[in-house]
């Protein structure tokens, strides 16, 4: 009796630290290889924009998640694709002294606040949870559908992260924390639910690379501002409202895009090779999980704009049901949508194979003395050593424990066979 | 007043079937402006539409209709209100006002089961959140919920007819929540514009198009309201009315003094004021109008029109004590024709109907005309439509000039003399409600309620006599004057614990026994972290008080680390009070006339949606503002759950092994002393795997800890090339 009762919560620590065995391991399932997922078609782009800071004082971090907003804005993608958070309102602050607009410079001559502009989660609603909830798309069945990331295997998904953060983390809130391993894992989800065709995500934190770094999910493109113990820089600072305006990064960024139109054949290396330390004070780096990829490979729009590749099928689908539930209402829209041309029908078929491994790449504009390999090797077999020291060492107590407690109950004069029982 | 509304709605439901267009979508726009204080002009849009289609919608808005469609709802009542309403420089609003953040007020039908209801409050919650852009889904779990407690106009129901009894309200299910925090900015207007048919396009709504005007405002409400109803004819509808209401500011000292120094130099311009313009004309909209309220009091103008049209006078009472009848300063006026073009310098156009509200008797048939209503202003009206056609894509329409008053702002004493001078409408409030807690205390405080009534409120009290509104709700000793009832309303969330034992009542600082003047309570107390408690009480305050107090203690409890939200030091809100009385100027039957030459009573009768809205009801609801009430919080810094973690692990460790180091091998205590020296060397070894096992833990869990490590065993020579390759 004495000896299950005390071997339950043991056994339940055992089975906790094998877990975080296997969990430390790689242990991969792949639903989709990163081949089918690039042969199909890119058909519709939505965009994930973030701002983690709350108060008036983290005016720059929603002006950054604002800018790009009207970036892509501008470039077509509908306020239905994108979903916005703000944790905290800036443009009609009572502290703001020009109500109903947020710029990015002090001379005021673009209002990336607009005209129209859709918030999507806002408040205390921007919480890790809800953040994970719209990648995952794992959401309560009455969430509507302007706060769903309602993306397929054939949508490109650009997600953006704005706030304070520090070593694989960025807080969210000022009250919570989104760990690297967790926004990994999120993304390594969306990748078998197959919620994406091809996803960048772009951080703007202080030591963004370090949340970047455990992401694995194929076809994933991540760029940050900045390399551990490095901060990510503020920059305009407005008399008017007495503070920064947005971060240097994001500055550069949105400087870029000002500059291409919908119909840019502009890539990811123009967008690095304005990119300086002179000017960010800080390394900004990028990784493609997808090996075959190039910067200079992968287009702006394809993110940024709404360029997608759409045709209609002859077969009518669940979407039909979707136009009030009536098939002839459906059959009625589709009237007035064209067929494809012949000449834009398989340009996908032109896209070159993809090897089917998936090599990590790492490519950092970095003049300073990057982590060595053995380094991170070491660093990874003291973790998995130690791990396994702490599994034998409590193998081992509970062995010694057992064969004590079995000494006791023969001393008290208990008949072994009880212990058999027992066990 | 829904009745009216109803009525109104269906008149314009029949004539635009009438006019022949099928469309079974209508839509109608109007707008609204005032001067509420010489520097402040309120601005006010309503946007109505109804539908009897259940789908293939011309205008109306399909989200809106399905949501109607499929949740068992009576009405839905939506406002976003940022800025409050000034009563004392404002005075008393013409239009509805509603308290700073959020409120959503749902009758849904009588019937659904306990758990129905809260699928179904969770379904619209998450619908009206996509549909407003604003965090309706923290409104989620029940805990802002409360009923509907008791509304005023239900209490005197068996005495007001059957108006109110009729009502969608009654026999279904009130829900009421509030977030009092929650911001208003244009996220909300672009989903909001997106339900009217031309958006911001074209149409009045094409006015707020600068928004930096619009959230510049010092009060801004944006209100939405969605009821199903029924056609005479038994065909359901939905019915949609969307305001928005502003207060605006405006920089007029300048253009004033000139008009004072001229005349006829032209004054403030509507779109001026907004910073947009009216291009076009909304195709869809069956009417499309714009209100401006005359400074002038609608007595006199009354006076004029009476006396111009030679109709039968010096019939009221009133008239003869004004003695402006038989040839007053208006008649000089009335001769030169000035009337109609009163105040619009510039061309003379034609454009502008004047409206008065008149009163009808109860028992007339309707001709008799006895008075102007002394609570709302004439109004001069526009049709966008003409205005359009002359002005050269804008609507050109000039403002008339607030009243000339001292640059002072009017206090209560210059209110006064200004009421003594015979002008109402210009004056403050009849009722002011304010609140506070007083205590410095993080575990104990009182909050403090007080009501103010006017002079004039009170002296119209008396006048009355308890005659018209009588009540019978929960009233002893017979009858209760209706009009000298206060309602209570306050809502205060599950960490703000009122005893209800400490409410004490003041009368003009007196304190007087709560019982004998309860007309009507209900308390339901709050449910640890599930509901919110709900005061409701209805006083009877004889006419000759001035000042009601209420004072309440109240106890505040502790939250848990994780429902603390992120901003806790700035306090937490408690939703804003409603005090709700009725207003001894309201008319029951109100009628606007236009002031055509001819006679008062064979006069054309106007009606709209905004025009009934703005004689809605007797009950007056004021709100008080928020209130923030500071509870302990802990330090949240990022060390804090740094040493939570750590000092937790180091607890267990020590606990571990102290257990390990001084108790004996046998708990029931008689063990044979040869156990202990044979379990030493067993001991010395698990105190050493306990202290493995929780290193090797440290640095499975701490990446910093390995690489101090790391670094510690390179420094003493170790070589460290596990190299996995």
């Amino acid at each position: 009796m004495s000896l299950s009762s005390g071997r339950g919560p043991a056994s339940l620590f055992i089975v906790y630290i094998c877990l975080m065995w296997i969990g430390s391991g790689r242990v991969g399932i792949t639903a989709l290889t990163s081949t089918e997922r690039l042969t199909s078609r890119h058909e519709s782009n939505w965009a994930v924009l973030v701002s983690t800071s709350r108060f008036w004082l983290n005016y720059r971090h929603i002006v950054n998640t604002m800018s790009i907003y009207h970036v892509v804005k501008r470039l077509g993608i509908p306020d239905s694709n994108i979903i916005l958070m703000i944790p905290d309102d800036m443009a009609c602050n009572a502290r703001n002294p020009l109500p109903a607009q947020l710029f990015n410079n002090e001379s005021h001559w673009l209002d990336v606040y607009g005209q129209d502009v859709e918030v999507d989660y806002r408040g205390y609603e921007v919480t890790v949870s809800n953040f994970l909830q719209v990648l995952t798309g794992r959401h309560d069945s009455n969430v509507p559908r302007s706060k769903r990331l309602m993306s397929d295997a054939s949508s490109n998904v650009l997600v953006y992260l704005s706030g304070h953060g520090g070593d694989e983390f960025i807080k969210f809130n000022d009250v919570e924390e989104l760990l690297a391993q967790d926004l990994a894992d999120a993304l390594a989800q969306m990748a078998e639910k197959g919620r994406y065709r091809e996803l960048l995500m772009i951080v703007e934190t202080c030591e963004a690379a370090t949340l970047l770094q455990r992401v694995s999910a194929p076809d994933v493109i991540t760029i940050a501002s900045s390399q551990k113990d490095e901060q990510s820089l503020s920059f305009k600072s407005d008399p008017e409202l007495g503070m920064s305006l947005i971060d240097r990064f994001t500055y550069q960024t949105l400087a870029f895009f000002e500059s291409i139109d919908i119909k840019s054949a502009a890539t990811l290396a123009d967008l690095f090779g304005t990119y300086s330390y002179e000017f960010m004070q800080s390394h900004f780096s990028y990784r493609m999980t997808n090996a075959a990829l190039r910067p200079k490979d992968v287009k702006l729009t394809d993110f940024f704009g709404s360029v997608a590749d759409i045709r209609t099928t002859s077969d009518r689908g669940p979407q039909d049901i979707m136009y009030h539930g009536d098939a002839q209402m459906g059959r009625y829209m589709a009237a007035y949508i064209d067929e494809d041309a012949p000449w834009d029908i398989d340009s996908t078929l032109m896209q070159p194979d993809m090897s089917n491994e998936s090599i990590m790449m790492w490519k950092i504009f970095y003049t300073a003395p990057s982590p060595s390999d053995s380094g991170i090797l070491n660093r990874e077999a003291i973790r998995a050593w130690s791990g396994f020291m702490a599994l034998c060492s409590l193998a081992l107590y509970m062995l010694i424990a057992h064969i004590r407690m079995k000494g006791y109950r023969t001393s008290w004069g208990l008949a072994p066979e009880d212990s058999s029982l027992v066990s | 007043s829904l009745m009216l509304q109803y009525i109104v709605w269906t008149a314009g439901l029949m004539l635009a079937i009438a006019v022949g267009c099928n469309a079974q979508d209508v839509f109608s726009e109007e707008l609204l402006t005032a001067w509420v204080s010489p520097q402040h002009l309120l601005v006010h849009f309503r946007f109505d539409q109804g539908t009897t289609a259940s789908r293939l919608h011309t205008s109306f808005p399909h989200a809106i209709q399905q949501l109607a469609s499929t949740l068992r709802l009576h009405a839905v009542e939506l406002s976003l209100t940022s800025g409050r309403w000034r009563y004392t420089t404002w005075g008393r609003p013409l239009v509805a006002v509603t308290p700073v953040g959020a409120v959503l007020d749902a009758s849904l039908r009588a019937g659904l089961k306990p758990q129905a209801l809260i699928a179904h409050w969770a379904a619209l919650v998450n619908a009206l959140s996509g549909l407003s852009c604003a965090s309706f889904s923290l409104l989620h779990d029940p805990t802002s919920i409360s009923g509907g407690g008791i509304s005023l106009r239900q209490l005197l129901a068996p005495t007001t007819g059957n108006r109110s009894a009729e009502g969608p309200v009654a026999g279904g299910q009130r829900l009421r929540a509030m977030l009092p925090h929650e911001p208003l900015c244009t996220e909300n207007l672009t989903p909001w514009l997106r339900l009217l048919p031309c958006r911001d396009q074209a149409g009045l709504a094409s006015l707020l198009r600068h928004r930096p005007t619009v959230f510049g405002a010092e009060y801004v409400s944006l209100g939405l309201m969605l009821e199903r109803h029924a056609t005479p004819k038994g065909r359901r509808g939905v019915r949609l009315v969307q305001t928005v209401t502003l207060v605006i500011r405006t920089a007029l000292k300048r253009a004033q003094q000139q008009q004072q120094a001229h005349p006829s130099a032209p004054g403030a311009d509507l779109e001026t004021v907004l910073g947009a313009r009216v291009e076009h004309f909304c195709p869809p909209a069956m009417r499309s109008e714009v209100l401006v309220a005359e400074p002038d009091s609608p007595e006199g103008l009354f006076a004029t029109w009476r006396t111009r049209s030679g109709g039968v006078c010096c019939e009221s009472e009133d008239e003869s004590q004004n003695g402006s009848c038989p040839l007053g300063d208006y008649a000089a006026a009335a001769t030169t024709g000035t009337l109609d073009a009163h105040n619009t310098p510039g061309p003379v156009r034609e454009p502008s109907r004047l409206l008065l509200p008149v009163m009808i008797p109860a028992g007339s048939p309707g001709f008799a005309v006895e008075a102007v209503s002394q609570a709302l202003p004439a109004l001069r009206r526009y049709d966008t439509l003409e205005l359009l056609e002359v002005g050269d894509r804008a609507l050109g329409l000039q403002l008339p000039y607030p009243h000339p008053q001292p640059s002072t702002q009017p206090h209560i004493a210059g209110v006064h003399e200004m009421r003594a001078n015979g002008d109402d409408r210009l004056a403050g409030p009849d009722l002011q409600a304010d609140r506070y807690v007083t205590g410095a205390n993080l575990l104990h405080g009182a909050v403090v309620l007080r009501i103010q009534r006017s002079r004039e409120l009170r002296a119209r009290l008396e006048a009355s006599q308890c005659t018209g509104w009588r009540g019978s709700g929960g009233a002893e000793g017979g009858g209760t004057c209706g009009s000298s009832l206060v309602c209570i309303n306050q809502l205060f969330p599950w960490y703000v614990r009122p005893w209800m034992h400490t409410l004490t009542v003041l009368y003009d600082g007196q304190e007087v026994p709560l019982r004998p003047h309860l007309v009507a309570q209900q308390v339901r107390p709050a449910v640890q972290r599930s509901s919110p408690g709900v005061v409701d009480l209805c006083l009877r305050v004889p006419p000759a008080v001035a000042e009601v107090q209420l004072r309440v203690a109240f106890s505040k409890a502790f939250l848990t680390v994780f429902e603390y939200p992120p901003d806790a030091h700035r306090g937490f809100d408690v939703p804003a009070a409603v005090v709700s009385y009725l207003d001894p100027l309201y008319a029951p039957a109100v009628q606007w006339r236009v002031t055509s030459p001819g006679d008062v009573s064979g006069a054309e009768v106007v009606s709209s949606p905004l025009l009934s809205g703005l004689s809605a009801g007797p009950v007056k609801q004021v709100y008080t503002v928020g209130l923030l009430v500071p509870l302990a919080a802990p330090d949240f810094s990022m060390p804090y759950n740094v040493i939570c973690l750590s000092s937790t692990v180091l607890a267990v460790y020590f606990g571990a092994l102290l257990n390990l180091l001084t108790r004996r091998g046998c708990a029931a205590g008689h063990a044979a002393p040869e156990r202990s020296k044979v379990s030493l060397g067993g001991k010395a070894l698990q105190a050493l795997l306990m202290l493995v096992l929780f290193s090797a833990l440290a640095l499975y869990l701490d990446a910093e800890l390995r690489q101090h490590a790391m670094e510690l065993l390179a420094k003493l020579g170790f070589p460290l090339e596990f190299k996995l390759k």
